[in-house]
């Protein structure tokens, strides 16, 4: 009940093994999950403390082993993934590859349980470090500044579910949940095995079929990309912190499908409008005017999002967030030179090409075609990158539609 | 060139010194698209006072080799950055302690942006208008690095550690410094730390190594340099007690932020000082992480939370050990580092030995990585240590070498910095 990828490479000295549960995001299974997998990076029966797991990865070399959840879209993915060298870097007879299986087998089939239900104290622990961790992003003024954003944009919406839940929230997890949670893991996720590295394909056959037993009968279609779309006029927070910098962030629609045609012509007008060095936000805002040290935009690509932030001195934030739609407006109208045009695309068939040399940027892309049933490679998307015309960026660009503001500025912390 | 393999780590490089004194290094990545380059000066954020052959002390602003790397930049025709750009080409610098680092990657033909690290790197032509210009980018960048507390917790530390050596201060410096920052005293830095003889290119990358040098080579033979002057970090005498015990501050954060610092003195011979740090490490991990029992107990008891981390910096002239977590029973942090080490007698074999293991994986991995490379590359070299003598030392380490640098430290010199949210 779940598909196989191998990754074949020669080039690196490590084998990555990546398994990945993949289902429909529901608002209260986000906490819960995230938890899941904090539990799941913690312990299992036979490793059931932090030292014994730490002195087992140190027998296989250094070896690593994680479980984390993320949002992908309107979807999550729980990644559970282990990393050894290469059998060439040592002489002990020890099989690496079949140790990183049992290690799933372990943590996934075998976690810290008692009577049916997950272990009270590791559940604390884990809580703990959610808790912690959750904090912590919102201690960072910059990422809360962005959370805030994506909460206003996306309220009732995917976006803002995945970033809703609160410090205080994780204490309301109780045990059923949890459990319920990790039954749906096993039951409903669609799974992927993803191997990269130099690796016998029969041999992972093999290993999947004798440790990942998996009984996930009942799995569901999900759906991961969609567009962000929301009907009121854009909305506008802020919120004052006692910070040196105020931080902005804006956040616009796209209304382009990460997997339509124009897809393209997006990633060229956002590495022009924001992304670059060369780009207009950071030539105008930070080259000409020295208002900030760092502006960028970014797509996420999945919610049908884009989004601009920076951190700038309190005086200037009226001035920056004018100039942010002043270049919009230059792209939407076409009002750039054509050799910004071409370094955008250079930038990003480099970055393409580049990615064919990363690990988790092959992995990435792999799983991008599972999902969606293609068999695209970078290459590929350099085709279409290279055939964006300046018509096709401005047009793709008046698609965009500012859906909220969100300024941290500086002052006592109150609403 | 001289070629340089090593079986066990398989991997190859190539290395020449060239008639104008710059060190090239060529490191092989088979079959790789990408190729990333590095060009290096060993003038950090700690050169804020140098001594030249004639043994007169330069003093310049703290901040300036980052101040530098900022102008750097900057050329009369056309942004170096977006020249970089139109070659497909990301480019990017970073200024630390010891040296300012200036890169490359590509994943098209290396050669365009390679003479233009070159050319950049290898010229400086900046006016009084544009020196004040940067002086807003750079403050905007100091407040933001200001903002994050996990920065903050280690400047404040370094700051109560020392009284006179330049690791108290950030490595851009403050507004005051920035704000005082001369044309002149940019020039001046650059005419005294980067002339080729002094500078480092390392390239990893799949193209051809021969190629790759001549056309390095056709590049500085037409160029003309000064002789190069001879100038030197100046030595500190930094007194040996800490600046200050502790440090209470405020910021708007959740959890309250505690370090643990034990001021050392530093260690002149570069592969003593390696040894040193590698012991250290060896005995933080194996006591100061899950490989200890009590590591849960302290977790269970919040008085670290899963951030704790720490630091072991030793240089020539100062040295530090350093211990830091979130914490809500901050007062117990000390105490429980004190008492930790002082209670280690002995050393679990097995754990050890593993350890090395953990160690080796980690280089292994590391040499995947073409900045990784690089960069290690260049500290090793300009700390006077050879890049895979560096790694392999753990080998050679004994258990007793570990246990008796812990009976070194001084526990009645120390500083604790407390950094609590507002309430």
């Amino acid at each position: 009940m779940y598909q196989q990828t191998i990754i074949p490479d020669t080039r690196f000295k490590n084998i990555h093994v990546s398994i990945r549960f993949l289902r429909t995001m529901k608002k209260e299974e986000v906490l819960p999950s995230m938890l899941l997998a904090n539990l799941l990076n913690e312990c299992c029966e036979r490793y059931d403390k932090r030292e014994a797991l730490s002195s087992h990865l140190d027998v296989l070399y250094g070896a690593t082993y994680s479980a984390t959840c993320s949002v992908l879209g309107k979807s999550l993915v729980t990644n559970i993934k282990t990393k050894t060298i290469h059998p060439s870097y040592i002489h002990e007879k020890i099989d690496l590859l079949e140790e990183q299986f049992k290690l799933f087998n372990e943590f996934i089939f075998h976690p810290c349980m008692k009577e049916g239900m997950f272990e009270k104290e590791k559940v604390e622990d884990a809580k703990r470090t959610l808790k912690d961790h959750l904090m912590r992003l919102d201690d960072d003024p910059s990422t809360y500044c962005m959370f805030e954003a994506m909460k206003l944009a996306g309220k009732n919406q995917p976006l803002g579910w995945g970033i809703e839940g609160s410090a205080n929230d994780v204490d309301c997890i109780d045990e059923n949940t949890l459990l319920a949670c990790y039954q749906k893991l096993l039951q409903e996720s669609k799974i992927d095995v993803l191997v990269f590295g130099e690796v016998e394909e029969a041999k992972v056959t093999n290993l999947c079929e004798r440790y990942l037993q998996f009984t996930n009968h009942d799995i569901k279609t999900c759906q991961t990309a969609y567009c962000l779309t929301t009907t009121n006029n854009s909305l506008f927070g802020s919120q004052k912190r006692d910070i040196t910098q105020a931080y902005i962030t804006a956040l616009y629609e796209t209304n382009v499908h990460c997997e339509s045609d124009e897809f393209a012509s997006l990633r060229v007008a956002n590495a022009l409008f924001g992304q670059l060095p060369s780009s207009l936000l950071f030539q105008e805002i930070r080259e000409k005017r020295s208002l900030c040290y760092s502006i960028y935009s970014g797509l996420f690509s999945f919610d049908g999002v884009l989004a601009v932030s920076t951190g700038v001195d309190e005086s200037s934030v009226d001035k920056t967030l004018d100039l942010i739609e002043e270049q919009l407006k230059r792209v939407q109208n076409g009002d750039f030179e054509d050799a910004l045009l071409e370094t955008a695309k250079v930038m990003l068939v480099n970055s393409l090409r580049a990615s064919n040399d990363d690990v988790d940027a092959m992995m990435a892309l792999a799983y991008r075609n599972i999902l969606f049933d293609k068999h695209e490679t970078n290459e590929d998307v350099i085709k279409k990158i290279m055939a964006v015309r300046k018509e096709e960026v401005t047009s793709v660009m008046k698609k965009l539609k500012l859906s909220a503001t969100y300024v941290l500025k500086k002052g006592a912390t109150h609403e | 060139m001289n070629k340089v393999y090593h079986p066990r780590f398989q991997e190859t490089y190539y290395s020449e010194t060239l008639e104008n004194g710059l060190k090239v290094i060529l490191w092989e990545k088979k079959h790789f698209s990408k190729s990333f380059f590095m060009m290096a000066t060993p003038m950090g954020s700690l050169d804020v006072k140098q001594i030249d052959e004639h043994g007169n002390v330069l003093t310049f602003p703290a901040g300036s080799a980052h101040f530098l790397e900022h102008k750097m930049f900057e050329d009369d025709e056309k942004d170096v950055m977006d020249q970089f750009a139109a070659m497909g080409a990301n480019v990017n610098a970073f200024t630390s302690y010891n040296e300012t680092v200036y890169y490359f990657s590509t994943s098209n033909d290396p050669i365009a942006p390679l003479m233009l690290l070159l050319d950049f790197v290898q010229k400086l032509s900046i006016s009084d208008a544009s020196v004040e210009k940067e002086k807003g980018i750079i403050t905007q960048e100091l407040e933001m690095y200001q903002q994050m507390s996990e920065i903050r917790i280690i400047n404040e530390t370094l700051d109560c550690l020392f009284h006179e050596h330049p690791m108290k201060y950030d490595i851009g410096g403050d507004a005051n410094s920035v704000n005082a920052t001369t044309k002149e005293e940019l020039y001046a830095c650059y005419d005294l730390n980067y002339h080729p003889s002094k500078m480092i290119l390392i390239g990893v990358s799949g193209e051809d190594p021969a190629n790759l040098l001549t056309k390095i080579k056709e590049n500085q033979s037409v160029k003309n340099f000064p002789q190069g002057k001879a100038v030197c970090r100046m030595r500190y005498d930094e007194p040996y007690e800490v600046k200050k015990k502790q440090q209470h501050i405020t910021m708007n954060i959740s959890n309250t932020k505690v370090s643990y610092a034990l001021k050392c003195t530093g260690i002149q011979d570069p592969v003593l000082r390696n040894r040193k740090e590698w012991c250290f490490k060896i005995l933080f991990d194996l006591y100061f992480s899950s490989l200890n029992p009590d590591y849960q107990e302290w977790l269970n008891q919040r008085v670290i939370n899963h951030s704790f981390a720490f630091d072991i910096d030793f240089g020539e002239d100062y040295g530090y050990i350093m211990f830091y977590s979130e914490s809500e029973k901050p007062e117990k942090f000390s105490d429980l580092i004190v008492s930790t080490i002082k209670n280690i007698h002995d050393i679990d074999e097995t754990k050890f030995e593993n350890l090395k293991h953990r160690y080796f994986g980690m280089s292994i991995n590391h040499l995947n990585d073409h900045k990784q490379i690089a960069i290690s590359y260049i500290r090793n070299l300009f700390g006077g240590l050879d890049f895979y003598e560096s790694i392999e030392v753990i080998e050679s380490i004994t258990k007793e070498e570990v246990l008796a640098v812990a009976s070194e430290l001084d526990f009645d010199n120390t500083c604790s910095v407390y950094i609590e949210p507002i309430k």
